[in-house]
């Protein structure tokens, strides 16, 4: 019972109830905090997984030579953030949040478009991209992200 | 309490005295938990620092400096949070709170360079005073790299990283 025959309050539930209510607030604060970094923790991750894969897929391109092609959807969000590709012959790069990863790539011509020649693509959200393995008039290899 | 609706002196000295001891209990129940949430979470800041640095996942201004500066930080390493302390620095005068030190044991076994280390480093101690400041919502108190951290009765700051292979 937790008010006795004379409407009083036990000291002992008095006391209970102040150190779990203290407790509860400090697990508030500690859960709270890990849930925000547990969740920061998989778009990252999702993200750098988004670009290891587009730049495994490049080098898959590049590797299976002249002629070769694939198509690329790219998704509309991660963890509800949009994000942005860009390939250039150094690598891929995403940013997302504010923040910015790599993935490597092996060297190669990476040209954006029509356009033969070095450069670099922007690969936005919900878009879908055609990647060829094309070789120029000068026998060059160059590999073309086209938006379709 | 007796029939003319009065408490005796025994009952009052005795609840007085059960308040007083109540009120010093909470009170320092209150430090310790205090104390336990800034370590929880400045360990949880810590190991997301540890996740961006392993991940290399930096915001773009540091990312763009890292690819100039040390490249080798472009690219994932394994970085480990080991364990983490701290010191006592007694009572600051200019905060009127008790200053900590934290110190922060981790380990990035493919990292060579100690600048390298340092940037890895000051990332894990700069999530870390970060959560900190979030979990007390302190953050107009301190500056943009939170440093100093605040929690109600604590100021804290933190030591180089020390690594460990």
């Amino acid at each position: 019972m937790l008010i006795d025959d004379r409407g009083l309050l036990s000291l002992d539930l008095f006391a209970a109830t102040l150190i779990v209510l203290m407790t509860i607030t400090s697990m508030v604060a500690i859960t709270g905090d890990r849930l925000v970094n547990v969740n920061s923790f998989q778009e990252i991750s999702c993200a750098k997984i988004l670009a290891e894969n587009l730049a495994q897929l490049i080098e898959s391109v590049y590797s299976g030579g002249e002629g070769y092609e694939t198509t690329y959807k790219m998704p509309s969000n991660i963890s509800n953030s949009p994000s942005l590709i860009i390939v250039d012959n150094s690598g891929v790069y995403i940013h997302l949040n504010g923040k910015m990863g790599y993935a490597h790539l092996i060297p190669m011509k990476i040209a954006y478009g029509s356009y033969y020649g070095p450069g670099r693509a922007i690969l936005r959200p919900d878009e879908s991209y055609k990647i060829t393995n094309i070789k120029d008039q000068y026998q060059m290899t160059y590999i073309i992200i086209k938006e379709i | 309490m007796d029939k003319k609706g009065q408490l005796t002196g025994e009952y009052l000295l005795i609840i007085g005295f059960s308040i007083l001891i109540s009120i010093s209990i909470a009170y320092t129940a209150s430090e310790i938990i205090e104390l336990n949430t800034c370590m929880a979470v400045a360990r949880n800041g810590a190991i997301t620092g540890s996740y961006m640095d392993s991940l290399a996942f930096y915001p773009t201004e540091k990312f763009k400096e890292y690819t100039d500066k040390y490249p080798r930080l472009k690219s994932s390493s394994k970085v480990v949070f080991i364990k983490m302390y701290y010191t006592n620095e007694g009572f600051d005068k200019k905060y009127q709170k008790i200053k900590l030190k934290l110190k922060i044991v981790a380990s990035a076994p493919s990292l060579k360079s100690d600048k390298e280390k340092t940037c890895a480093g000051d990332r894990i101690n700069y999530y870390a005073r970060k959560s900190i400041c979030e979990a007390f919502k302190t953050e107009e108190l301190t500056n943009v790299y939170y440093n100093p951290a605040f929690s109600s009765r604590y100021i804290i700051t933190t030591a180089e990283v020390e690594w460990i292979s």
